[in-house]
């Protein structure tokens, strides 16, 4: 007895996977074309909405210039203001001793037996006093007054530059002062 | 002789319609896409470059048009006072004199260091003097007179237009008698090269500046009220009366 047996089914059934596998294929291509038709289509659609737009804000663009062009003027002027008060707060707010009021601190320590009689004063606070004690206590109190302030801080440093004493006992003096704090007595 | 057997190529005709596309699709790509993809990048990055400069401009015409147009043109016109935009020596000089006279003191020397007059656009030949990094000039005079109306002098002479300063102060006293020698500075502001440009980006006044403005404002202002002395020079015209 032959026990082989031949299967007449085969080739249909190989011919079914192909049809499919064409079928697969062939639907495969149809929504690759679709969805590259789609991104295609999307990317130039986006592409217009954005060159619309980019029109748009040319135009918005085009507009405030021309209301800069008429708003010139004014720009022009509050530029030059801006200018001057920029240099202008550097000198107003610079931190300058007042001489006048400095002056009047150093005439408050003088008493009646002393009398300034040159200053030199320089806005960095450099003053220069020289004057003239009737004898070496009037001196004496208008130096200790001077190392007050110096140790209230008023002033940075006070140095007695020369003292000549005359045959009728008066002083010549001069000081060389330096103001610590600016305009700290006002 | 052994004849090779051909490839079946009706195989392969199941991929001829797919391997088209793929390649038309990448074809296309390459030549169409491509160039779009880069446009539409360069479109966006620019759009929003523009976006950003309307924001810009938008807000300067903001600003600009917050303005009141008289009232900045009043405020600079005084700031000009204050701070002229060239070396006034003759405003300086009556002013000065002015001031010396109305507080009792006697002048007896008034140098002005003008330096050079050159005009804007004249290449300055020598250094300009700053102080506090603004030009100025320096002026120097003399005078005697009583101490007190030294310190009042002092005062007024920083409180009055245009804007100067104390640079340097001697003197000798006897009694209340000083005579004295001073050194002033006064400022100058040449006026912007360029003005109004649509690019440029509005810089509005700080409230400090906002202060100073209103401290300077309550300067006094000798202008008008001063000139200079009449000197007569040459021949007296015979024909007036």
């Amino acid at each position: 007895m032959v026990d082989k047996s031949i299967n007449l089914l085969q080739p249909d059934q190989i011919s079914l996977g192909e049809k499919k596998r064409t079928h697969l294929l062939k639907l495969g291509t149809i929504f690759l074309i679709v969805f590259y038709c789609l991104g295609v289509l999307a990317i130039f659609s986006f592409g217009l909405v954005v060159q619309r737009e980019h029109q748009l804000v040319q135009e918005k663009i085009n507009l405030q210039k021309t209301k800069l062009t008429s708003l010139e003027k004014t720009e022009s002027i509050q530029f030059l203001f801006k200018q001057r008060l920029s240099s202008l707060f550097k000198i107003v707010k610079a931190d300058r001793p007042m001489a006048e009021e400095w002056l009047n601190y150093f005439d408050s320590f003088a008493n009646e037996g002393l009398s300034l009689e040159g200053v030199s004063w320089l806005p960095t606070g450099q003053v220069s006093l020289s004057g003239m004690a009737g004898n070496a206590l009037y001196l004496s109190d208008f130096l200790e007054n001077l190392k007050k302030a110096t140790a209230e801080g008023k002033i940075a440093q006070s140095v007695l530059a020369s003292a000549t004493r005359h045959a009728e006992g008066t002083y010549d003096f001069s000081l060389e002062i330096n103001i610590k704090e600016i305009n700290e007595n006002q | 002789m052994k004849i090779s057997k051909l490839p079946d190529l009706s195989q392969l005709k199941v991929f001829l319609f797919p391997g088209v596309v793929v390649v038309l699709i990448i074809l296309s790509g390459m030549l169409v896409l491509k160039p779009q993809l880069t446009s539409f990048f360069d479109l966006r990055k620019d759009l929003a470059e523009q976006k950003k400069e309307l924001a810009a401009l938008s807000q300067k015409v903001a600003v600009l048009e917050g303005y009141d147009l008289n009232e900045l043109q009043n405020r600079a016109n005084f700031a000009l006072k204050v701070l002229p935009a060239e070396k006034d020596s003759p405003l300086v000089l009556v002013t000065v004199r002015s001031l010396i006279y109305s507080h009792n003191l006697i002048l007896s020397d008034l140098t002005i260091d003008v330096g050079s007059l050159a005009s804007e656009s004249a290449e300055p030949t020598t250094k300009i003097e700053e102080k506090e990094g603004v030009p100025s000039f320096s002026i120097s005079l003399s005078f005697s007179g009583a101490l007190t109306d030294l310190y009042d002098f002092l005062t007024a002479i920083e409180s009055t237009l245009p804007l100067m300063r104390l640079e340097e102060l001697s003197f000798s006293r006897e009694g209340h008698s000083i005579e004295a020698n001073l050194e002033l500075v006064s400022y100058y502001l040449t006026l912007p090269q360029s003005l109004g440009k649509t690019d440029r980006q509005i810089v509005p006044v700080t409230s400090e500046e906002e202060e100073i403005y209103l401290e300077v404002n309550q300067y006094l202002s000798l202008e008008g009220g001063a000139s200079l002395p009449y000197v007569t020079s040459g021949k007296e015209n015979p024909f007036t009366f």
